[in-house]
């Protein structure tokens, strides 16, 4: 992890203490990126994706959660590591200098305030003005974003726009202050797929504009490949492998991702590998098992020796050059079982 | 919005219309007779009779409602020659077993029951919602255990338990009203530190109950909305902790509770039956409560149905309107 990363997280775990038992929602994950870079983190559901990035944005609940590790920003002023930091200090970094922007467009609007009140609030918190300022940077940013008649709509309400209008009005409010970390927890998710595009794209705009880093967080194997740099997998709250989208695509190295990327249809595919989803169920967080978390849904923990699978965690480590995985397997054997 | 006005307003109208000609309608099939129950020891069917034409019962029911409702507008006449005599508007009949204009009646009756309600009122919005929000705020602390005490006590008891209680162990006990004073009625524009002192533990027994009811429902609203999508929303965007709640959460968690307020508020304004009995407070509650069970006074039971039925109507309207003032949504339908 060199020093030019803007983001680096570092071994973060992230539990909550419930009433069945410690909920390991997050388990060391690290990673980083750089300005202007797009990390995507996939990962079937429940898998930590959000829990992870609420992390990072400071946004859990101090006294009802457990977490541990690094989250540093690397900022023009210096190193700061935020979960050490005071929630002061991390209040003032959200919305400035990172942003967030969730899956529903509509329960993330505050349904009682108009959305230029909401965006100029965004701006407010951060910025010295008065509300007409405040009003006028809402009406540049809805501008921005592509929302038809601004300076009308400045005064509407939420339910009155349609729902890629209002996750274009989430970015508008995410984007007012200019940050330099954008984290996408499945913006096109509630969206339908030419709406999806849309936003994407405008994501893209945005990020060319203000050379953000961008965390996407989504479901979608063909939004990553679109869209992302690098790629993030993540399985039952550890980052299984790590890698540039070609290298994932061409050369995925964990049996997890081999699943989801044959549980994707395509054409030229079709007849040499048939169309599967990965059998069995991911693990409970709670009483994580020994060993690999996949174990008990990987094809292939016989090729491994000694149940090395079922006893011992693998660890992170390189698979190829910018290439990490979480496997037993030897490079050797992953190739063959490709 | 005045569209959205001028609806609930004509609504609630036909509401108000339909109420009262539903409350001539069951009276007039009661089994009993008030022109008999007038009618004294010698009694003969010329006399029934007579009472029945000077009660104006004498006609069908949609004529005596018709009558009724003229009165409220033009005031009411009764008798003839020298017997007659006029009840100015707005009239809502006359007790022949007060003696009295029953608008008379309510005009005394009102005050006690407007004073009981409006004080109560305040007394249990701010503990309840106050202590709703605190025990939301500190969520699992020592606080919320406490105000959880209160809410078991507080909605297990009945009115009547704890009225009879600070009655008995508090205001009798300690002398703080003397049993002769209970139930006085001091004004509040001429006296009103005694108007004050003589309500203060009615207000008390009634706030209680309803405190700890308000202080369970603003809790779990509170607590409900703050897990909204647009709480994280204005967290994300880097708002402080007191402003959450002050300005992102308590609108939405209270709007709801403005709509029950509004009608348990006006439920008290009909008359707070039970209270009025035990510290005798001569108000509505006690009036129909009077009127029913030993005087068979119907133009008394008839007028205070009607005006407890409107106020909850009117309430309804309110709220209705202060709700659509608070939530945009239902504003622009
Ligand atoms: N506050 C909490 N208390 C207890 N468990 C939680 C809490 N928040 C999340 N979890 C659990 O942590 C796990 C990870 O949740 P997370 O929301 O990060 O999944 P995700 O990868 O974002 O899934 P999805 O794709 O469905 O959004 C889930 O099993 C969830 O039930
Ligand atoms: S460590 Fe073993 S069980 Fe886990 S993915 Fe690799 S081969 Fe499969
Ligand atoms: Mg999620």
């Amino acid at each position: 992890m060199s020093a030019h990363n803007y983001l680096e997280v570092k071994k973060l775990n992230v539990s909550f203490p419930t009433e069945d038992g410690l909920v390991a929602a997050t388990s060391d994950l690290t990673f980083s990126l750089a300005r202007g870079e797009t990390l995507a983190i996939v990962g079937e559901s429940g898998s930590g994706k959000s829990v992870s990035s609420l992390a990072i944005m400071g946004l859990h609940n101090r006294a009802r959660t457990n977490i541990s590790g690094e989250v540093i920003l690397n900022l023009p002023t210096g190193s700061l590591e935020l979960l050490s930091s005071s929630e002061d200090t991390v209040r003032d970094l959200r919305g400035k200098e990172m942003a967030m922007i969730f899956q529903d467009p509509m329960s993330s609007l505050h349904p009682y305030f108009s959305v230029g009140a909401q965006i100029a609030e965004a701006w407010l918190l951060h910025n010295k003005g008065n509300k007409s300022d405040g009003l006028k940077r809402a009406i540049e940013m809805l501008e921005l974003v592509g929302i038809p008649l601004p300076v009308e709509r400045v005064h509407d309400f939420p339910h009155q726009f349609s729902g890629g209008m209002r996750q274009r009005v989430m970015i508008a409010m995410a984007l007012v202050n200019n940050p330099s970390l954008l984290i996408a927890d499945e913006p096109t998710t509630a969206l339908d797929v030419t709406v999806q595009a849309q936003i994407l794209k405008l994501l893209r705009d945005m990020q060319k504009e203000f050379n953000m880093a961008i965390i996407l967080i989504t479901h979608d194997l063909g939004v990553v490949a679109e869209f992302a740099d690098r790629v993030n997998v993540m399985y039952a709250g550890k980052n299984v492998e790590e890698a540039p989208v070609r290298d994932l695509y061409y050369k995925p190295a964990h049996p997890y991702t081999l699943g989801l990327l044959r549980s994707i249809p395509r054409v030229d595919q079709i007849d040499t590998h048939r169309l599967q989803t990965i059998p069995g169920q991911p693990p409970s967080l709670i009483n994580l098992p020994m060993g690999c978390a996949f174990a008990p849904r990987c094809p292939y923990k016989e090729l491994v020796p000694n149940n090395l699978c079922t006893t011992k965690n693998p660890e992170l480590s390189n698979f190829a050059d910018n290439h990490l995985t979480r496997c037993h397997l030897t490079h050797d054997q992953i190739e063959s079982v490709r | 919005m005045l569209k959205f006005v001028s609806r609930r307003l004509l609504s609630s109208l036909i509401i108000l219309i339909v109420i009262s000609a539903t409350v001539f309608i069951i009276f007039n099939y009661l089994p009993f007779d008030p022109a008999r129950l007038a009618c004294g020891k010698h009694c003969t069917p010329e006399i029934v009779s007579g009472n029945r034409h000077r009660l104006g019962l004498d006609v069908s029911w949609w004529m005596q409602w018709w009558e009724y409702l003229k009165g409220i507008f033009v005031g009411r006449t009764y008798g003839q020659g020298a017997a007659m005599f006029t009840c100015p508007a707005p009239a809502f009949g006359y007790s022949f077993n007060q003696h009295a204009c029953v608008s008379t009646i309510l005009a005394s009756a009102l005050p006690v029951t407007v004073s009981l309600a409006i004080g109560a009122f305040i007394m249990w919005m701010f503990l309840g919602v106050g202590l709703g929000v605190i025990s939301a705020r500190f969520r699992n602390t020592w606080i919320d255990r406490a105000s959880n005490i209160f809410v078991l006590v507080g909605t297990s008891l009945p009115t009547f338990i704890s009225g009879l209680l600070i009655l008995l162990f508090i205001v009798l006990k300690f002398n703080l009203i003397s049993p002769l004073d209970l139930g006085q009625w001091h004004s509040p524009l001429t006296a009103p530190w005694e108007w004050f002192t003589s309500f203060f533990w009615p207000w008390l027994s009634l706030a209680l109950i309803y405190a700890a009811t308000y202080t369970r429902f603003t809790r779990s609203n509170v607590i409900e909305t703050s897990s909204e999508d647009f709480i994280r929303t204005a967290r994300a965007k880097g708002v402080s902790e007191r402003k959450v709640l002050w300005k992102h959460t308590l609108r939405p968690a209270l709007a709801p509770i403005l709509t029950i307020a509004g009608l348990d508020f006006a439920g008290l304004l009909g008359g707070a039956i039970i209270t009025e009995q035990i510290f005798q407070l001569p108000g509505l509650g006690r009036l129909t409560l009077q009127a029913a069970l030993q005087d068979y006074d119907l133009p008394i039971i008839v007028s205070t149905t009607i005006l407890a039925a409107t106020f909850v109507v009117v309430a309804n309207l309110i709220v209705d309107l202060a709700y659509a003032f608070l939530d945009p949504r239902i504003r622009v339908k």
